[in-house]
């Protein structure tokens, strides 16, 4: 390529060479000069035009009249170009221009160059359209900002505009932007804020727990819609006339409000301003605060067969690494919880247990990368519960995002609803598919969610050897004792666990009471389903409690794993 | 084949029973199995390799031959009733193993609550296996279906075929044995059968120790009783019955599946009643007409013979994915006739 251009060149220095020879030959005296010259229309001063050949190059510039007048120019061919800022030319230029005498009328319309115009409006922003009005150059024009942008086309170099938006009902902040000069180039940025229009007056305010904005109350005034205070605890009702209101948080569970209502909130000609309403927890009521980080991170199966996934799971802990399953929650019925989930992953993320967060009460949208949310809800019901993430076709819960809630008894002691017990276990199954799932989902290609072929099952997160010696997870105790086994199935897998040489009583299934509870030696979980179970110690000796369903007993194909663990009993 | 065993069972079950008329009361019930190879053509045409028990140790080929009877799959029924004492010896004779760690067998009656020794599992027995006797006096209150099966390395052995049906009757004050489930009259039947459900991987039948094979299972064939009914035309298992009376069903799950359970006339399903789970009465029966079954599970239901014949109902099983939302694998078709 670059040797072509060469070749050009080349070639066209030959051609200019033989030219001059030719001028050389036919004996034209070399020291006759002529004129070129020429109009700019509409006449224009100052437009610098450009007389050049092969070898020589001048500029001349037009007068008050627009016109241009090269002298002293010799025997050639030229091309003749006019450049003026904010204008264009018809021509361009004009080319092959031979001179062998006086050349007059090479000559231009000017033409204007245009530009654009253009911004934004920003702030909460009108369904409809926003008006915005161009005015300069002696007319106006109007455009419509549609999502918020807007752009003017034909804008005249030099010229002075303006610009306004207009919408009943908004206000804008600058209301105009004045003295808009395009010079030789388009104008970018004319930015508009955009505020939103009240007849009348406002009551707004915030409500605090602990001088802390509380998100989420309801606050009811006389006459308007509903409010819910934001994230920071605020609240406004907008467009009020003037007379009495009666100002009325809901109350929340486990929260006292107070005070109740401010039964006349006088609007005279001017905004109001409350911030009187206060919370405090009930009497008699506890609150329990958890916090929960999703991170990235790796649960090891130990023992033969064992291995080491990658795994997504949660901490309660802010600088440490994920829990399989996640940290137990636990409250007495009645009770306040907060969970605040912080997303420190790199995708979203949702948090659900079944039959207590709902999006009545709770926003259960997905809580994106580094943004966290709390919920609030009340412990009502005794049992057992699984909370989990919903999203993600079920990758998230499989990677590990799930971990038990247990609500005990009112008053804190050892009894599950009407049987009392000495311990209790908390068993949280689950499965991983390791080559299908796990080893895919941080990678850069989809999980291929069809297939599900776990090959790691997991008990408390222990999926070896260590599953049927875990202290947290055996049953070990005496004659006569009581245990309370509380049993959730996060995977997508139904377990069947079989306790050997016992019977256990069903107590409860997914948080409700069983009417009739049921002595088995089998109690089969469906995925995401609870199981509360009493179990009667009074069989000296050693016994498994597996599922009892071919590979759950292995990891990875290595037997006794998977979803297994000891019950042992001594003498009283 | 299947009738035959069958009838084999009640005439000997009828015999142990006149045994213990006598002094109507309790009475210990010795009873011993052996292990045995079945090779077992499929109705695809392919042989499947089990080991089942047979109670029939060394009745097979004839002295010298160093035969033995072909294992049973599922093996053979054991009926005893409350108040006996079931001594089930294991005759490890001739019988096909696995190579160490998971050499020999033991008896594990699923669902008596019985001490270590007597559980049959030898990672908690201390390692226990192989020709030991299993004792079991189920009371009063545990009449109902049992099972019993290998326990080492069950991921391989149950799914090779060595389970079979335990049933706990109920007797009156003298002992007698009686046909109804509880104190309910209406549990009160004239007939009952068993209903043992199992899947077949032909993979895990040829693997063997530590293999990764037993992380993936992908069941082939779907049996009820040891046999394929993939028809109502060849059902798994059949039985005829008279118009207008009782049935008791003894369903266990020896699968390693998901499934659901009903009792079909046409496209009709049946409403049936449970009475006992897992060896235990419902202190509040519940009348379903479908029942999912999970691995390791057994019921005990009760429901009628409609009035008007001939006709058929079929009970029948359909095997799912452990997976919620999972494919169908199999239905699996039994027929009662009347």
């Amino acid at each position: 390529m670059k040797e072509q251009t060469w070749l050009v060149l080349l070639m066209a220095l030959s051609l200019a060479g033989c030219g001059g020879g030719s001028d050389i030959g036919t004996g034209t005296p070399p020291s006759t000069t002529y004129t070129v010259s020429g109009v700019i229309t509409p006449k224009i001063e100052g437009v610098v035009v450009s007389l050049t050949s092969a070898s020589t190059a001048n500029t001349a510039m037009t007068d008050v009249n627009g016109v241009y007048s090269f002298n002293g120019i010799v025997n050639d061919t030229y091309t003749v170009k006019p450049n003026h800022a904010g204008h264009t030319f018809d021509p361009a230029e004009r080319i092959n221009i031979t001179v062998n005498g006086d050349v007059s009328g090479v000559s231009f319309t000017a033409n204007p160059a245009t530009y654009t115009i253009s911004g934004a409006i920003s702030g909460t922003l009108p369904a409809d359209r926003v008006m915005v009005s161009l005015t300069g150059a002696g007319t106006t024009v109007t455009a419509s900002a549609i999502g918020g942008a807007y752009s003017f086309t034909g804008i005249v170099n030099g010229t002075p505009y303006a610009v306004k938006p207009s919408s009943s009902a908004y206000t804008f902040v600058p209301a105009e932007a004045t003295n808009i000069i395009a010079n030789g180039m388009d104008v970018q940025g004319v930015n508009f804020d955009a505020k939103a229009i009240t007849s009348g007056y406002s009551i707004s305010g915030r409500v605090t727990q602990n001088n802390t904005g509380l998100p989420g109350v309801i606050m009811m005034l006389t006459g308007a819609a509903n409010r819910v205070t934001d994230a920071d605890g605020k609240y406004s009702f907008d467009g009020l006339a003037n007379g009495d209101y009666t100002l009325t948080p809901q109350q929340q569970t486990g929260l006292t409000i107070t005070p109740t209502s401010l039964l006349k909130v006088t609007i005279n000609n001017s905004n109001i301003l409350v911030n009187d309403f206060t919370a405090l927890s009930s009497s008699g009521t506890v609150t329990r605060n958890y916090t929960l980080y999703i991170k990235s991170g790796k649960l090891i199966i130990n023992g033969n067969g064992g291995t080491t996934l990658d795994a997504w799971g949660y901490t309660d802990v802010a600088s440490g690494t994920p829990k399989f399953p996640g940290p137990q929650l636990s409250a007495n019925a009645g009770d306040t919880v907060t969970v605040t989930v912080v997303n420190k992953h790199s995708i979203p993320h949702d948090f659900m247990i079944n039959g207590v967060i709902n999006g009545a009460t709770n926003d259960i949208t997905p809580i994106l990368a580094d943004a966290s949310r709390t919920y609030r809800f009340t412990a009502s019901n005794a049992g057992t519960y699984l909370y989990y993430d919903t999203l993600n076709s079920d990758i998230n819960r499989e990677m590990g995002l799930y971990g038990a809630l247990i609500v005990g008894s009112a008053d804190g002691s050892p009894q599950a609803w009407t049987h009392p017990y000495d311990f209790q276990r908390i068993w949280v199954v689950g499965e991983m598919d390791k080559p299908r799932w796990n080893d895919v989902a941080n990678g850069p290609n989809a999980v291929t969610t069809l297939a599900y072929k776990p090959n790691y099952f997991l008990i408390n997160g222990k999926g070896g050897f260590d599953g049927m010696k875990d202290l947290g997870t055996t049953i070990a105790g005496k004659v006569g004792q009581t245990a309370l086994v509380r049993i959730a199935n996060g995977g997508q897998f139904t377990h069947s666990l079989h306790f050997h040489s016992n019977h256990v009583t069903v107590l409860a299934k997914n948080g409700v009471q069983e009417s009739s509870p049921k002595e088995l030696d089998v109690v089969a979980l469906r995925p995401l389903e609870t199981v509360d179970v009493l179990f009667y110690l009074n069989q000296i000796g050693n016994y498994p409690m597996h599922v009892h369903t071919a590979q759950l007993e292995t990891a990875n194909g290595v037997y006794l794993n998977g979803v297994a663990t000891l019950i042992s009993i001594s003498p009283k | 084949m299947q009738y035959l065993n069958t009838y084999l069972l009640a005439s000997l079950s009828l015999y142990l029973g006149l045994m213990a008329m006598p002094a109507a009361q309790a009475a210990t019930i010795p009873k011993t199995v052996c292990v045995s190879t079945l090779n077992k053509e499929m109705l695809d045409g392919n042989t499947v390799t089990f080991w089942g028990f047979t109670d029939q140790c060394g009745m097979g080929m004839g002295m010298g031959g160093g035969g033995m009877s072909a294992g049973q799959v599922p093996g053979p029924q054991i009926d005893i009733n409350v108040g006996d004492t079931l001594s089930l010896t294991l005759n490890m004779m001739m019988a096909p193993q696995e190579d160490a760690p998971y050499n020999g067998h033991t008896i594990h009656m699923h669902g008596a609550d019985v001490n270590t020794d007597n559980d049959g599992v030898p990672d908690t027995n201390g390692g226990k296996v192989n020709g030991a006797t299993y004792v079991w006096a189920p009371t009063a209150t545990m009449p109902g279906t049992y099972m019993y099966h290998c326990h080492v390395h069950t991921v391989k052995h149950l799914e090779m075929g060595m389970y079979a049906p335990l049933i706990v009757h109920r007797t009156n004050a003298s002992g007698v044995r009686l046909n109804q489930l509880t104190s309910d009259p209406l549990t009160a039947f004239a007939y009952e059968q068993t209903y043992l459900f199992s899947t077949v991987d032909p993979a895990y039948h040829t693997a063997t120790g530590d293999s990764t094979v037993f992380a993936d299972y992908n069941p082939v064939y779907f049996l009820i009783n040891g046999n394929e009914g993939k028809t109502t035309i060849k059902p798994a298992a059949t039985k005829a019955m008279a118009v207008n009376s009782k049935v008791a069903l003894r369903l266990i799950g020896a699968h390693s599946v998901s499934s659901t359970f009903r009792i079909k006339d046409g496209a009709t399903d049946t409403p049936f009643t449970v009475y006992i789970q897992d060896g235990r009465q419902l202190a509040t029966p519940e009348t379903v007409t479908s029942l999912d079954i999970s691995p390791g599970q057994r019921f005990d239901i009760v429901f009628s013979i409609p009035g008007t014949s001939p006709g058929a109902l079929y009970p029948q099983i359909t095997y799912k994915s452990l997976r919620s939302g999972g494919p169908d694998y199999a239905t699996v078709y039994g027929q009662i006739t009347f």
